[in-house]
């Protein structure tokens, strides 16, 4: 059986932090949009380094859940980069970017209806066509609940895992921060979603913003700070529920602090996982261990 | 018939929330009335009546993050750039 892993987000800042501390990560990300226009020494490099430690590609901006069709062309330079990369998978966001031919500029929520799960997974089902392989889908943190939207999030989710067969990122932070913003509870929703099909997870850390005018405070998904205890109790609850074996990527993206201070955010992550795990015999039998291995039956 | 529905409504959503992160003139008309950019935006009455719904101070918190973001990608601005950039926003 395959070993529950822990990893890290790979930024040119961190390279050689990473490069010291390989005894301790399992498995890197790297941003495929920051090396669509790379040349060939620096797909070489990524290959190389593919093959000394598994990595991941994380795509950003295809838009996989907008109303727009995905254009083939930006599929088709993710493919090349897959192609030429060889990660063990990629992954891209339940997001629209892009709509009336303005860029938005990141992630946006859609409304959240049959509609948008269908298009979705048209949209999956031609990056699979084009790119060789299905990506996991992440849960996206939004400050705007998508209007004209008929169904939950959770439900919405579900939807679109069974109408694609694609597998869930869990992106942990995302789920703390849209439940704060929005109210809700995040165990609720980690009892809603198909646990069985999460292939990753991502931790990150995020801040208090306050809005212009003054009267409102939301958490937001920064990835500009230290994982915060929710989080890791997320991930124990997690690794309670799901018999497969999990892999935490953590996201830091600036203020970068010094490398022991993200290791020992690993090691914590490490150590929630195998928190989870300990829990789970007594409290959640293999009921969806069965569940898990056929979602992955015949996944492309 | 329904998903059909749901997806030409899809298209117009995200285009009128495009439009509301990135144009500040057009956000601040949406505030004022929302159900009537809403269906300026060519929105039907119910659509318009579930858009006009999104909290003022959401949608300007999230037309800031993306100014934000987009701003990053770009790179560093000049400061003077800058210092117009936020009286803009």
């Amino acid at each position: 059986m395959t070993r529950d892993r822990v990893g890290i987000g790979w930024r040119p800042e961190l390279a050689a932090g990473i490069f010291d501390a390989l005894d301790r990560i399992d498995v890197l990300e790297v941003l495929a949009d920051d090396y669509l226009g790379a040349g060939r020494r620096a797909r070489r490099a990524l290959n190389t380094m593919a093959r000394q430690v598994p990595v991941q590609l994380h795509s950003i901006a295809l838009g996989m859940a907008g109303a727009e069709a995905v254009d083939p062309r930006r599929l088709d330079r993710l493919a090349r980069l897959v192609n030429d990369v060889e990660p063990e998978a990629w992954s891209e966001h339940l997001a629209f970017m892009r709509a009336g031919g303005i860029e938005i500029g990141h992630l946006a929520a859609p409304p959240r209806t049959e509609a948008s799960i269908e298009g979705a997974a048209r949209n999956l089902r031609k990056a699979a066509d084009i790119v060789g392989t299905m990506p996991a889908m992440e849960n996206i943190a939004t400050l705007i609940e998508p209007p004209c939207s008929t169904l939950g999030e959770p439900a919405w989710i579900a939807g679109i895992l069974a109408a694609s067969g694609c597998g869930l990122l869990l992106d942990v932070h995302n789920l703390h921060a849209n439940a704060t913003n929005f109210g809700f509870d995040p165990l609720d929703f980690l009892a809603r979603i198909p646990l069985a099909r999460i292939d990753c997870i991502h931790i990150a850390g995020g801040s208090w913003i306050t809005a212009p005018s003054g009267d409102k405070r939301y958490l937001l998904d920064d990835h500009l700070h230290d994982v915060e205890q929710p989080i890791y109790d997320l991930v124990a609850e997690i690794a309670a529920r799901a018999a497969q074996p999990l892999t935490v990527v953590l996201e830091r993206d600036g203020a970068y602090p010094p490398m022991p201070v993200l290791l020992a955010q690993l090691d914590r992550a490490r150590a929630a996982l195998a928190i989870g795990r300990r829990r789970r015999p007594a409290e959640h039998p293999r009921a969806d261990a069965d569940d898990h291995a056929g979602s992955h039956a015949g996944r492309r | 018939m329904r998903t059909t529905t749901q997806a030409a409504m899809q298209a117009d959503v995200e285009r009128l929330l495009a439009r509301l992160m990135t144009d500040r003139a057009l956000r601040e008309r949406f505030v004022a009335d929302p159900v009537a950019v809403a269906r300026d935006s060519g929105l039907s009455p119910p659509e318009s009546e579930a858009i006009a719904k999104i909290p003022v101070a959401d949608l300007h918190t999230a037309a800031r993050s993306y100014a934000f973001k987009r701003d990053a990608k770009r790179g560093p601005l000049h400061p003077l750039l800058a210092w117009w950039r936020a009286r803009l926003r």
